[in-house]
């Protein structure tokens, strides 16, 4: 341990040194980072239309432009010929644990449908401090063809903590991996007495505390500085137990008696926090993620969201809602930013009717993500067979390329950096022998911000590059 | 630059959320929102019925009409028509006038009769159970739809393990008490399922001499106990009360509770002894009594008809037994299939269990709950008449649950949970074409993948 920490602060002093001249391309001559121009029969950016021929034209690691293939390039470019080639925006998952597992294959368990929630609080774990930079799942995940994933806590409670966003790739440095810190608060809720009334008790002090927070904004007039500070102190004082007696007291109430734990809320904190992510989430100031374990747990969280007393929007997570459910969720747009599902038929049990339940959605006006199927790196590597599965059953092409990539992109509020390649974005593309939603679609290149990571010689059968070791 | 968006963007968030975001028909009076225990809401009702009616309009009258009515609380009606609006029943009779705008189901031809109750059902409608049924209930479960298909509208389910029987020497019992509830098989809508939790007292006794006394020492110390805070009450404030009531020892929990009478208790046994025991001392500390798998109780039947004893029994004998011994038909020729006819015969009210209490689908007869209407067939065949079988199926569970003021019969006032069959109901050949419940529908035949395809004869 002790080794470790050594070797951290290390690391840190050459990350002191070495960030400042890492900064491309901003702190460089523009002129001397060089273009490269990558030509391909197709070029699908997700957002707006496909360029065919076209060629991305990429500088510093970073998308400039897709040009069609007949325009002319700029002088100093570098053309890089893909042939026949497809190429796509690498893929963002929206909400994973592949960092926390081990290496051992999980068939069948999506992060949506493993595991049962529990009543558990940890809101304040952030991912982003438990992540390795070196992380050999990040290196291996190069090759799926995923250039970020938003990594939640493991476990599975009712509020696991905040969520990061870290690029599909290893680095000595933090920086090189994580895109964001705190994505979203990430919270499950499954049946059960326990969860009920847990679920019950937090939201609603939230929503009481964030109530107060604006009322109290809204009656001083004072500016949005001021005004925040003032929504962080109620949302700590409401997490305080009244400290009449004597500490240890209150927390024993607050253990011995959970319905009341409303008034005498566990043993408040020692020193000053951070405002609490779940008013953050009635302030609109954080995301908010939830994960139902089934259509009867959403049905039920309906039933306590209209009970509290202020709404919130979140990201809804779920692992196969019933044909019946879309239409419920699709009339709660408003609350419901999004769904996020995992790319499965769902079948009616004892029957042999299927049902999509992505296109039920999308159909429904409603953006859909997807994850991949397991939560492992094979699952990550399979998702376009089980893309092409939702296509061949009538999701239409665009809305599954989108919804593995600029809509979880998005919803994590990353879509400045990845999900398409719109100008400014990370040159993090996939290359495809030819269209990646048919079944049969090799991919042949994965690069992730302008560097080739992974290739697939077609000639040789030979796999190389960082993500193969 | 940056900052400048951000600050903008999270003004702009600010102010969407303080403005309501849920839309005007989302937010419904509280009274509805909760999922209290209907009977509650229900008092609520009762209490300030103007004050509900200007909160709400009423709904549309509906009306089912031209078929054969069989209320079970009366005779059947040929032609009948039954009115109801906002989920209850407001006339039931033969060609009722219908006011204008009323929403009218032909039954033309069909039968109609009220929702069959299912007084033991395995986890229909429960998935995932931790805590209390009604925070785990999954009005999507394959199982629910299937059992609502066959007609049942209400449901006794447990959510504890299985009933299983250690021979004959030995009684098991059910689950215990807080993990059974009441629920409607309102399939895809949570809003509509609970009906109430807890439902019923279990006991279980061994039969030894000596276990036999220390039951009815229980009883009494239970008895004194009651008596003793009753008293205790009577004799301080209440706040003095509760530091002075006496202590209550754990094993003698249950038997308070049984004595309270909040809720019926069901003692599972098949002998004369054990019957003649619970009923002794049932005389000294009256409770509501329910006996459930009576084989021999029939022998008595005439005593349990006057001491307004209900028995649940199945018409085709007993659960699997891992005793081999006992002969399969009884030496005095009391073959299962005569027993619920037996017990009616003599006045004793009679719930008809299904074979077993799950859906399983094993074997295309069905033993299972989805046979619960084939329940009343064999009953018939055994001698029961027609009427008193498919009151076992309805009103009188109902009754022994404590909720025939809701269910059960097609009566004013009652909950609109009505099915419309092609044939009798208790015709082999009949199937539910719809069901409602709570004045909506939740069940068609023609819609759903289950029985829709099979051609009515």
């Amino acid at each position: 341990l002790k080794v470790r920490a050594v070797n951290w602060k290390w690391k840190a002093l050459v990350l002191a040194l070495v960030i400042p001249g890492a900064r491309l391309p901003a702190g460089e001559d523009p002129a001397s980072v060089p273009v490269l121009a990558f030509r391909a029969a197709r070029i699908l950016p997700v957002e707006g239309p496909p360029v065919a021929p076209g060629v991305l034209l990429v500088k510093g690691g970073v998308v400039e432009k897709v040009l069609p293939a007949g325009e002319k390039l700029p002088g100093a470019a570098e053309l890089v010929d893909l042939g026949d080639a497809w190429l796509i925006p690498g893929l963002v998952n929206p909400s994973s644990r592949i960092l926390f597992r081990s290496g051992s294959r999980g068939r069948g368990s999506g992060v949506i449908s493993s595991g049962e929630a529990s009543p558990g609080d940890s809101r304040r774990t952030r991912v982003a401090d438990q992540i390795d930079p070196e992380s050999l799942a990040l290196r291996r995940l190069g090759r799926s063809g995923y250039a970020a994933l938003a990594v939640i806590p493991s476990g599975s409670q009712l509020l696991e903590g905040l969520a990061a966003v870290v690029r599909a790739r290893v680095g000595d440095e933090r920086e090189k991996v994580i895109l964001k810190e705190e994505a979203y608060l990430s919270m499950a809720y499954g049946l059960g007495t326990p969860l009920r009334e847990a679920a019950e008790r937090e939201l609603k002090k939230a929503a009481e505390a964030h109530k107060k927070a604006r009322e109290g904004k809204g009656a001083g007039g004072a500016g949005e500085k001021k005004a925040s500070q003032e929504k962080k102190e109620p949302a700590q004082k409401a997490e305080k137990p009244e400290k009449s007696g004597t500490p240890g007291e209150a927390e024993k109430a607050g253990a011995s008696r959970p319905t009341e734990a409303a008034k005498a809320p566990p043993a408040a904190p020692e020193k000053p926090r951070p405002p609490d992510p779940l008013v953050q989430v009635f302030a609109g100031k954080l995301p908010a993620f939830i994960r139902v374990e089934s259509a009867a747990a959403l049905d039920y969280l309906f039933l306590i969201l209209e009970d509290v007393p202020e709404p919130f929007r979140f990201v809804l997570l779920a692992p196969s809602l019933e044909p019946e459910m879309v239409e419920r969720v699709a009339a709660r747009r408003k609350s419901i930013r999004a769904v996020i599902l995992e790319p499965r038929l769902g079948q009616i049990a004892d029957t042999t009717i299927y049902y999509n339940t992505a296109r039920l959605f999308q159909e429904a006006g409603m953006e859909v993500a997807l994850t991949p199927l397991s939560d492992d790196l094979e699952g990550h590597g399979e998702i376009f067979y089980h893309l092409g599965e939702l296509v061949k059953s009538g999701l239409p092409r665009d809305a599954a390329l989108r919804a593995v990539t600029s809509v979880p992109a998005k919803l994590l509020g990353v879509d400045d950096r990845v999900g398409s390649l719109l100008p400014g974005r990370e040159a993090s593309f996939l290359v495809f022998q030819g269209d990646p939603l048919r079944g049969s679609a090799r991919l042949l290149r994965v690069y992730l911000q302008g560097e080739e990571v992974y290739r697939d010689d077609p000639e040789t059968g030979k796999a190389s590059g960082e993500a193969v070791r | 630059m940056r900052g400048a968006v951000r600050v903008s963007l999270l003004l702009l968030s600010v102010a969407l959320l303080s403005s309501p975001i849920f839309p005007g028909e989302e937010r419904r009076p509280r009274r509805e929102r909760r999922m209290e225990p209907a009977g509650r809401e229900r008092k609520k009702e009762e209490v300030r019925p103007e004050e509900k009616k200007s909160e709400k309009p009423p709904g549309p009258l509906q009306a089912i009409t031209g078929g054969w009515v069989l209320p079970v609380s009366g005779a059947p009606i040929p032609r009948g028509t039954i009115l109801f609006r906002d989920g209850k029943i407001v006339d039931v009779g033969p060609e009722l006038p219908l006011p204008e705008n009323t929403v009218v189901h032909r039954a033309d031809g069909k039968y109609v009769c009220p929702g069959f109750v299912a007084v033991e059902a395995s986890r229909i409608g429960v998935s995932n159970l931790r805590g209390k049924i009604r925070d785990s209930l999954d009005p999507y479960q394959l199982d629910l739809k299937i059992a609502l298909a066959t007609g049942i509208t209400t449901a006794h389910v447990m959510g504890g393990s299985s009933f299983s029987f250690m021979g004959r020497g030995r009684v098991m019992m059910m689950s215990s008490s807080g993990s059974s509830a009441v629920i409607k098989l309102t399939v895809g809508d949570l809003k509509g399922m609970f009906l109430k939790e807890p439902v019923v007292n279990n006991l279980s006794f061994r039969r030894s001499p000596l276990s036999l006394f220390q039951l009815r020492e229980n009883f009494r110390k239970a008895a004194e106990h009651i008596q003793q805070v009753r008293e205790a009450e009577k004799a301080t404030s209440n706040e003095v009360a509760k530091k002075k009531a006496p202590r209550l020892p754990r094993e003698l929990a249950q038997y308070v509770e049984i004595l309270k009478n909040e809720h019926p208790t069901v003692v599972n046994t098949d002998s004369l002894e054990d019957i003649r025991t619970i009923l002794s001392i049932r005389r000294q500390f009256p409770f509501d009594l329910i006996l459930r798998g009576v084989e021999e109780g029939w022998k008595m039947a005439p005593e349990l008809a006057a001491e307004n004893v209900p028995v649940l029994v199945k018409a085709r004998g007993p659960g699997f037994r891992f005793d081999f011994t006992s002969p399969a038909v009884p030496d005095d020729g009391m073959i299962p299939i005569r027993l619920p006819g037996a017990f009616a015969r003599a006045g004793v009210e009679v719930a008809l269990l299904p074979y077993s209490q799950g859906i399983s689908l094993n074997g295309l007869a069905g033993r299972d709950l989805t046979a619960l209407p084939q329940e009343g067939a064999f009953a018939v065949r055994g001698g029961m008449e027609q009427d008193a079988a498919l009151r076992a199926i309805t009103l009188e569970p109902a009754r022994i649950l404590r909720l025939a003021d809701r269910v059960g019969s097609l009566e004013k006032g009652k909950d609109a949970d009505i099915l419309i069959l092609n044939l009798h109901p208790l015709h082999t050949l009949s199937f539910v074409e719809t069901a409602f419940i709570n004045g909506k529908i939740y069940y068609e035949r023609s819609k759903s993948p289950l029985y829709r395809d099979i051609p009515l004869r």
